[in-house]
């Protein structure tokens, strides 16, 4: 008989030995260790910011570029930083890498109006079917600023109609005309798209709104000549014509993400900008002030030459004389510096001549002034003012046959200078060559018009032609 | 201010030259698409023996007029009937960079017979225009210079003489495209040199980061056209010049000298239909200029009321190369005018008569494979097909392209771009087919002179470019499904010469054509001055009409095709005016 034993109590599983817990978890451990590496390694990082040629840049560019640079190395994640150096970059000629910066910026910032945008100007002179895309998505996101959001829709607009994709950019202009009835610049818009589907009067309200804004009068007045002329309206062509060509070039227009950009430069192109926007609007003083401190940064023939002609077209020619003698010793060929300063030394041997007591002097300074004229012509042999001064200057010399001929070569070199024909004719004239100063004056007087009346009363003076026979 | 500063017009040349920058902006890729049509051209450079390698002269001076030159001429030269090439070097006069003139022998192979020929000067050259000044059947040349313009004598056999002194035609200035064309219907050719800006070597420009660089032409101020009246042969008693004709400058009584601006290309054709030749010259960065001739010797500049000063956009873009043909067969001559890259070629279609607009989008002109900054460019119907086609050079005027390893010397490679080319589609439409075409648009040139003529005489249109430091390259036509076609020499046998400014119609049922025949066209070539017509399947014409550039008109019969013709002035039958 056998006797049931008693069931067997569960076998305690005997303990894993220790060891392999540990490795386990060593193995765990150095799993997650490689995950982190490698996530460490592989995880998405901003691009490096571009790099640009900067030989040769100006020191002031290198600095600001390596400035911006650095703020982005610090801070990737940044999208200002990046904005920040695409600014500074396309603000001094590196579009491409300015255009990667400004991608990296919407990447981080994909509701900032000003990156697509930038990229789409940028790309319209490029590849416009690229910049379409981006300039529709900066015209989405908009801008709280309104100058902003319509510079936007125009650009666009103008962009589609460049494309003949006239609806969407009426549509544009509609409603930028909506918001500011009287923009300039989208009247104009609106004038040009009406004329290409031909209707004329709607082309011409618009236009005329055109004329009333700056920045686009010029382009109206022109646009409205055309117009008129398919219209066959010649007069009113001619009068929008001749209203046009008295007008000076208009700029690009007024964009403020753009601006945005321009303020940026650093180099001397822009300083220069501030110089030639003050003497434009008649503050030759304080662009002076400008070229005086510039004189110190840049102490170079360029902007003593740039000095000089402001002081001499101020009328100050002993300080312009100096400013350019100093320019002389920087660069003693530069064709400019001869010539101002010859123009410089004329006009004050000019003033000092008819004062018998300082006519040797005067003698004296005109050789210089000749000499200097000499100088810029072996530069430049077809320098037609230079020449026109050296003729001139022979003239109050002595030596009139030469300054003849020199007046000559001057009306060569400039047929289209009323300064050059007024002075051959006038040496004509003295000399007693009457007919050929008047053939000379009248030539000079078709291609002027009426605009240097001095021209007229020169041949006015003129004795009258003996009558035939 | 001092008047006489104001007047001179110096203190905007002051301020222009402060802002003396310009900026470097690179090429976009273009799309990777493939070639899908056999290529219309073929490079027979080498297989002819045409070794001519341009000389811009020493790199890194930033010499302005390195980056403008240089063109190149396609005629008969000696009058073997043979159409030979004359090559401009731009080197300066110092320079053992000669002009070379080519002779094609029979077999189409090219030999270089410069040495002697007279035309193998030295100098800044940029364009030379081809014309018969003394009616003597041998067409006569001028070379435009910067500082100069040179015209020599054909004295046949391939010798010429420079008349320029004896013939009354110099000028200092610096001149580009140059034309031969009558403007007062006298019978002597006149010739008109458009001049470019009043350029100051020693002024240096930079990039908006301090870099060097070429000047823009913004920097300096443009200058005048100039015009020359041919008096005909000397009349005076005992006179002993060596010119057979004396040349009268009438830029000023002309009123060319009117308008000043930084001329570059020149077209000249009756644009008003009043049988007398207008001028159309495209400004770098200003508005265009169109010269209507008022028929009393005088000209007046009507540019902005016929709609071609400006794009449709109102701007002023840099023109530079010219191309003049009637690209939708509406018997009436259209523009099409070469920018820089980052705008837009433009073409300006006439219509109606006298009267131009922007019409680039709609003709499918802006949608190209790549951009550039165009220079010569032809409508010449490469396909005959019966619609022109437009070919167009490339190469950029500041630094910032990215092409590297072209074969071009180091200097030049951030300056080279490709050509291009587009197919008249017919309909109003311009396809780029410039991926199906590597020979002609496959490599970066810094290219700027392209002519055009039948080279091989076999009825097709042949094409020559230039490029700056480059070698000039000769392209035959190959294109495989070549339509008809006519070749129409219009000469006028009173004359003895081709008769510039004729305007030829052919008809063939409902359908017609116009070609001018002038040699100046492109930017700075002078082209064979012929009217080529592409027929397509049209294997018959009813009729030639010819407008001679007197104004009368005749008659000739139609006929066969795939042929050449020459139609003598007097022998057709009158037509109506």
């Amino acid at each position: 008989m056998r006797i049931p034993l008693p069931p067997m109590p569960p076998r305690p599983t005997p303990p894993r030995p220790r060891r392999w817990r540990w490795v386990a978890l060593g193995l765990l451990l150095l799993a997650l260790t490689g995950a982190g590496a490698s996530w460490f390694y592989f995880r998405p990082r901003p691009p490096e910011p571009p790099t640009v040629r900067l030989e040769g840049a100006e020191p002031a560019v290198v600095r600001l570029i390596e400035e911006a640079r650095q703020k982005v190395t610090e801070n990737p994640t940044s999208a200002d930083s990046w904005g920040e150096l695409g600014k500074i970059l396309y603000a001094h000629g590196y579009a491409p890498e300015a255009m990667r910066c400004f991608a990296e910026a919407e990447k981080l910032d994909p509701n900032e109006s000003r990156w697509p945008y930038l990229r789409g100007a940028e790309y319209l002179l490029r590849d416009p079917n690229h910049a379409l895309p981006l300039l529709r998505r900066a015209v989405e996101l908009g801008h709280p600023t309104l100058s902003y959001s319509v510079a936007a829709r125009l650009r666009l607009a103008e962009a589609l109609m460049e494309r003949e994709q006239t609806e969407e950019a009426e549509t544009l202009l509609r409603g930028v005309l909506a918001d500011d009835p009287n923009n300039a610049r989208g009247c104009y818009d609106f004038g040009v798209l009406c004329a290409t589907r031909e209707d004329a009067k709607t082309a011409v309200d618009y236009l005329q709104r055109a004329t009333r804004g700056s920045f686009a009068r010029k382009r109206a007045l022109v646009k409205l000549a055309s117009v008129y002329t398919r219209l066959g309206n010649r007069s009113e062509a001619e009068r929008a014509q001749q209203e046009a060509a008295r007008l000076p070039d208009e700029g690009p227009w007024p964009d403020p993400y753009l601006s945005e950009v321009i303020q940026l430069e650093q180099g001397r192109l822009s300083r220069f900008q501030k110089v030639v926007d003050l003497q434009s609007a008649g503050r030759w003083e304080a662009a002076a002030d400008i070229l005086r401190d510039m004189a110190r940064t840049f102490p170079d023939e360029r902007t003593y030459v740039a000095l000089g002609i402001n002081l001499a077209t101020q009328g100050k020619y002993p300080q312009a004389e100096e400013v350019l003698r100093t320019a002389l010793k920087l660069a003693p060929e530069h064709v400019q510096v001869h010539y101002f300063l010859c123009v410089a030394i004329f006009l004050q041997s000019e003033k000092e001549w008819p004062d018998v007591s300082k006519r040797e002097h005067a003698r004296t300074r005109f050789a210089e002034a000749a000499e200097h004229a000499q100088l810029a012509l072996k530069g430049k042999p077809d320098h037609g003012m230079a020449r026109m001064f050296l003729g001139r200057a022979q003239r109050f010399l002595g030596d009139r046959p030469s300054g003849i001929a020199n007046l000559r070569e001057a009306v060569a070199c400039r047929p289209d200078s009323s300064e050059t024909i007024l002075a051959l004719g006038e040496a004509l004239a003295e000399d007693g060559q009457v007919a050929e100063a008047r053939r000379v004056l009248e030539a000079g007087l078709r291609v002027a018009g009426e605009k240097d009346p001095r021209l007229r009363k020169a041949l006015e003076r003129l004795p009258s032609p003996k009558p035939p026979g | 201010m001092p008047t006489w500063m104001a007047r001179a017009g110096l203190v905007s040349l002051a301020l222009s030259l402060l802002l003396g920058g310009c900026s470097g902006k690179p090429d976009v890729p273009s799309p990777g698409e493939e070639a899908t049509e056999p290529p219309w051209f073929e490079d027979i450079t080498d297989r002819v023996g045409l070794n001519f390698v341009h000389d811009p002269g020493p790199v890194n001076q930033w010499f302005m007029p390195q980056i403008v030159g240089s063109g190149a001429a396609i005629f008969d030269a000696d009058g073997d009937g043979l159409l030979d090439l004359y090559l401009l070097q731009n080197a300066g006069p110092k320079s053992g960079s000669v002009n070379r003139l080519y002779r094609q022998l029979p077999g189409g192979r090219f030999e270089d017979i410069s040495a002697a020929s007279g035309l193998d000067i030295a100098g800044h050259n940029m364009g030379v225009a081809v014309g018969d000044i003394n009616n003597d059947g041998r067409p006569d040349v001028v070379v435009t210079q910067f500082g100069g313009v040179r015209l020599f004598l054909n004295l046949g056999g391939g010798k010429f003489r420079d008349i320029s002194k004896e013939a009354g035609v110099s000028s200092p200035q610096w001149g580009v495209s140059a034309a031969f064309f009558d403007y007062d219907r006298d019978g002597w050719l006149d010739l008109i040199v458009v001049n470019y800006v009043d350029y100051d070597p020693t002024w240096p420009c930079t990039s908006p980061s301090g870099i060097r660089d070429f000047c823009a032409p913004s920097v300096f101020s443009g200058t005048v056209s100039r015009l020359w009246h041919n008096r005909g042969p000397n009349k005076d008693k005992g006179s002993t010049s060596a010119s057979p004709v004396t040349f009268e400058d009438v830029t000023l009584s002309s009123g060319i000298g009117k308008f000043a601006a930084p001329g570059l290309g020149v077209v000249c054709a009756d644009f008003t239909g009043d049988d007398l030749p207008d001028l159309f010259v495209a400004n770098d960065g200003k508005p265009n200029h169109l010269w209507i001739n008022q028929g009393n010797g005088t000209f007046t500049e009507e540019a902005v009321a016929r709609g071609v000063a400006y794009t449709y956009m109102g701007q002023a873009f840099a023109g530079m190369g010219i191309a003049l043909g009637d690209v939708d067969n509406d018997d009436l001559l259209d523009l099409y005018v070469t920018h820089l890259t980052s705008e837009t070629n433009t073409l300006w279609r006439q219509g109606p008569r006298g009267l131009f607009k922007d019409q680039t989008a709609g003709w499918g002109l802006n949608a190209m494979r790549w951009r550039g900054t165009g220079f010569g460019a032809l409508l010449g119907d490469f396909d005959q097909d019966g619609w022109l086609d437009l070919a167009i050079v490339n190469g950029r005027v500041q630094r910032g392209g990215s092409a590297r390893n072209t074969g071009l010397p180091t200097f030049w490679e951030p300056y080279s771009e490709r050509n291009q080319l587009f197919v008249n589609a017919g309909q109003g439409q311009f396809r780029d087919i410039s991926l199906s075409n590597p020979a002609f648009c496959g490599h970066h040139n810094v290219g700027r002179g392209l002519a055009v003529a039948d080279i091989d005489r076999d009825g097709a249109l042949d094409l020559l470019v230039t490029s700056i430091g480059g070698k000039a390259r000769l392209f035959r036509n190959v294109a495989p499904t070549r339509g008809h076609w006519l070749k129409v020499r219009a000469f006028d046998p009173r004359w003895q010469r081709d008769a510039y400014g004729a305007e030829v119609r052919i008809r063939a049922g409902e359908k017609h054509w116009l070609r001018l025949v002038q040699a100046a066209c492109s930017y700075a070539c002078s082209n064979e001055p012929i009217a080529h017509f592409g027929l397509g399947t049209t294997d018959r014409i009813d009729g030639i009409e010819v407008r001679w550039p007197d104004g009368t008109r005749e008659s000739f019969p139609g006929g066969e095709v795939d042929r050449a013709l020459e139609l003598r002035k007097g022998s057709g039958k009158p037509g109506k005016p």
